[in-house]
């Protein structure tokens, strides 16, 4: 028998890289829990329900003041964009450092038979996926609605699209181009340190544009009736005429009225132009910043001894979980990636200090309600921060965690001083939120020591909930720390946070709601002392120990349990 | 000091390890043999506490690693294939901390005469970060070694290790054994195996192709001195699998002439 050899002109047709990365996509989601799937389709259902709603009955509301009402929705839309593209630049130079450079398929890929230009477009898309995939969901159902709101054509609806599309992918060819060339430019070494300087500049810019709206003046001006029409028509003109999110916000606008988006030609122009010039930039600069990070392993050599400082000498002193805690305290600091989280987490605490503040209430009943109803957005800024500092506290361990597996520490020691950790931090801004707002608000005996309690108690359970969360489902292969609270425990976590915020609120809103509205009959702590009062502190303490206890010991059964 | 009874791992449908029972007393050192996926460091990975095994128990120094994980865990010292440490800590910090964990006395003098042993001296203030593999390796042997532990587990030893160090650790695991200490260590490296372990077992596909001392394999292979490969672990080796292949090539002939029949 004779074998014939196949014909050489048969050629195998080129391999898709996209294919690929989907097809390891549709393994993971073959692999992963069902549970976290279920959860986040719940979560994501929700949000696009309260999300069309929301958008449908605000146009409809502003319908009522006409065109001026309308534009001023236009305006808001503008703003969003501006805001959440000006949050994808910041996530995706750190993003782009770690798909364009530090991605472990880098060497397979490009010792392949493969154009560089592929595979970079290809890392270019993954930053894309990485950084702007969220915000694309969050406004993809607001912008559907306003089509439908306002019976647009068919055509309308894929140009909007396209519109969120480009909104986003334009900061990311801009986030990808500013990584290649801080690779190039930033000292040796030193590249994360220098993108999370940038992102900080970033972050403050942003913090000073929402500032800069002053809405405190918004709501001054709302309560007089004869400045309202004035101001809704100076709100109404556009704000930033040359700025690219204001490009998409004009041309999703006019598609939604039926009009062809002339403003998205530039867009698009600049994105393909952005994503293009990235891709090409990265392919020619990979092989000069690799070889610069090849040169960052000359050490100043020093065979001094260094010994333990005072703080590991007094952290050591509580045993293994303290020299966990020390070792913890010292990676953080020494992480860009980590060390970030806290000041987004400062900026975001500021921002909503300033606001509160700012906000002017006369009536004081009103004051007290608000006061009080605010507490629930402060355990939201809580679990902002747990998101980033708790929830990944065990994930963070990454691929080093077979030490800490291998070695005489049981799994609750790990989660307890991931626990301990953390907490002095959420509580420190917990209670220094709750009590400045407190003041600030010059809010009664009774609401003050009440804002004090519920600050204690959102702090112990969401840092309980995110360190418990975190070990139950640990992530050790992300590349950052703000990738591991993207996930379905991550959101799961922000969920749970928020509900128990709320029941702080429902479990205390007796004794409130009588020291605000009759002062007279509950003067002082009275209002602490009633029945109603005493049943729910009680009903505090024993929310804050329960839920605190129960998810402190799911994370550390689960860690035990974990292989 | 480390007793694996009944062991069987499976994942899913497939069964990594196969009714595995060996014991290794002090003064020994042990190896696992075998081929890529013969199911060593999964053996590996329950005696260290990190793979639970599906079924069988797995005692280090007379602790249940399952049972008494703290205990066990304090009795051994593991060195990993892939030695994963902390980045963003030093040498010295990484090996204080390991010290704090096991609670080290005088730690940070003998962190000192083992960076000296390895000639990381100048290296040990420096970030892990910047470590070459082998580097790392090192510091996770001296992590291993620093509490002095009764029991030495070892997953492929030698890879990253430049000749002058692959040397050194050979000559640390005999010596750690000679002083009545036990040593188990996997490896594909048939050489090294041969030159360090008093006992062997071999696995193939997570079953038991043999077990004993050089002589006792010899004795069980008939393969003897002299030849190229004299009756080296490689000739022993190699005889086992084709055992192994025969017996199935056997037991699959007979049960097609029952099925025909």
């Amino acid at each position: 028998m004779t074998v014939t050899p196949a014909s050489r002109t048969a050629r195998a047709a080129q391999p898709s890289l996209s294919a690929l990365k989907l097809r390891a996509l549709a393994h993971t989601i073959r692999r992963a829990p069902k549970w976290g799937y279920a959860l986040v389709g719940t979560l994501a259902l929700l949000l696009v329900v309260g999300e069309v709603i929301g958008t449908w009955k605000a146009l409809t509301f502003l319908g009522r003041f006409g065109d001026i009402g309308l534009n001023v929705f236009a305006r808001v839309l503008e703003i969003g964009l501006i805001t959440l593209s000006s949050g994808v630049t910041f996530s995706a130079t750190t993003a782009a450092i770690s798909t364009l450079y530090l991605s472990d398929d880098l060497n397979f890929l490009l010792t392949q038979p493969i154009r560089t230009t592929r595979v970079f477009a290809l890392k270019v898309t993954e930053t894309f996926l990485n950084a702007a995939l969220v915000p694309v969901f969050l406004t993809l159902p607001l912008l559907l609605t306003v089509a439908a709101y306002f019976h647009a054509p068919l055509w309308a609806y894929p140009v909007m699209i396209l519109a969120t599309l480009l909104v986003f992918a334009a900061p990311v060819g801009l986030g990808a181009l500013l990584a290649v060339l801080l690779m190039r430019v930033a000292p040796v070494g030193r590249v994360r340190e220098v993108s999370t300087g940038l992102g900080v500049v970033i972050s403050a810019a942003l913090v000073y544009a929402i500032r800069a709206l002053r809405p405190e003046v918004l709501v001054q001006k709302l309560q007089d009736p004869t400045k309202v029409e004035g101001l809704l028509r100076d709100f109404a003109g556009p704000s930033g005429p040359l700025l690219p999110p204001s490009w998409a916000a004009q041309g999703i606008w006019q598609a939604a009225h039926g009009q062809l988006a002339a403003p998205l030609l530039p867009l698009l122009l600049l994105t393909v132009t952005l994503l293009l010039g990235a891709t090409l930039l990265a392919a020619k600069a990979y092989q000069d910043g690799w070889a610069r990070a090849l040169d960052s392993s000359t050490p100043k050599l020093d065979p001094r001894p260094r010994r333990a400082g005072l703080t590991e000498r007094l952290l050591t002193r509580l045993g293994r979980g303290g020299a966990l805690a020390s070792k913890d305290l010292r990676v953080t600091m020494r992480d860009p990636t980590q060390w970030s989280q806290l000041l987004v987490v400062v900026a975001l605490a500021g921002v909503y200090l300033v606001s509160v503040k700012a906000v002017p209430i006369p009536v004081p009943q009103f004051r007290g309600i608000l006061g009080y109803i605010q507490l629930a957005f402060q355990g939201f800024i809580i679990a902002g921060i747990a998101v980033r500092l708790a929830f990944p506290a065990v994930s963070t361990e990454a691929r080093g965690y077979w030490l800490l597996r291998t070695a005489p520490i049981q799994p609750c020691q790990i989660v307890l001083s991931k626990f301990l950790g953390v907490l002095p931090v959420t509580l420190t801004v917990g209670l220094v939120m709750g009590l400045a707002s407190a003041a600030a608000m010059n809010l009664g005996p009774t609401l003050f020591l009440l804002s004090a309690l519920v600050s204690i108690s959102n702090a112990l359970v969401i840092t309980a909930l995110g360190v418990g969360l975190g070990a139950a489902a640990p992530k050790f292969d992300a590349d950052n720390p703000a990738e591991i609270g993207v996930s379905p425990g991550g959101l799961a976590f922000m969920g749970l946070s928020l509900a128990y915020s709320v029941l702080c609120l429902l479990l205390l809103a007796r004794p409130a709601a009588g020291s605000v509205l009759r002062p007279d009959l509950f003067p002082g702590y009275s209002a602490l002392t009633t029945l109603e009062g005493i049943l729910g502190l009680l009903g505090l303490l024993i929310a804050t120990v329960l839920v605190t206890w129960l998810s402190l010991r799911t994370g550390w059964q689960r860690l035990d349990r974990l292989e | 000091m480390i007793e694996v009874s009944g062991y069987i791992k499976r994942y899913g449908r497939h069964e990594a390890v196969s009714n595995l029972s060996f014991t290794v007393q002090p003064g020994a050192v042990f190896g696992l043999l075998g081929s890529n996926g013969a199911g060593k460091t999964t053996t590996i990975r329950a005696l260290v506490g990190l793979t639970r095994p599906t079924s069988g128990t797995v005692r280090v120094a007379g602790f249940d690693v399952w049972r008494d994980p703290v205990k066990a865990k304090a009795a051994f010292g593991y060195i990993p294939d892939r030695p994963y440490l902390y980045g963003k800590l030093t040498a010295r910090e990484l090996l204080r901390f390991v010290g704090q964990l096991y609670q080290v006395p005088n730690a940070d003098s003998e962190i000192d005469r083992w960076l000296e042993f390895f000639r990381l001296t100048d290296f040990g203030n420096e970030l892990i970060e910047t470590y070459s593999h082998g580097m790392r390796q090192k510091v996770a042997i001296i992590a291993a070694l620093l509490p002095d532990p009764p029991v030495l587990i070892v997953d492929e030893p030698m890879v990253g290790l430049d000749p002058h160090a692959a040397r050194q650790v050979r000559d640390l695991f005999r010596s750690h054994a000679d002083q009545g200490r036990t040593v188990l260590l996997t490896t594909h490296s048939l050489p090294v195996a041969e030159a360090v372990c008093d006992r062997l077992v071999v696995l193939d596909r997570g079953k038991v192709l043999g077990e004993g001392s050089m002589d006792d394999l010899r004795a069980r292979t008939g393969t003897e001195a002299g030849g190229v490969h004299g009756d080296s672990l490689e000739r022993i080796f190699f005889r086992l699998l084709e055992d192994e292949l025969e017996q199935g090539r056997r037991a699959r002939e007979a049960e097609q002439a029952g099925v025909n029949a």
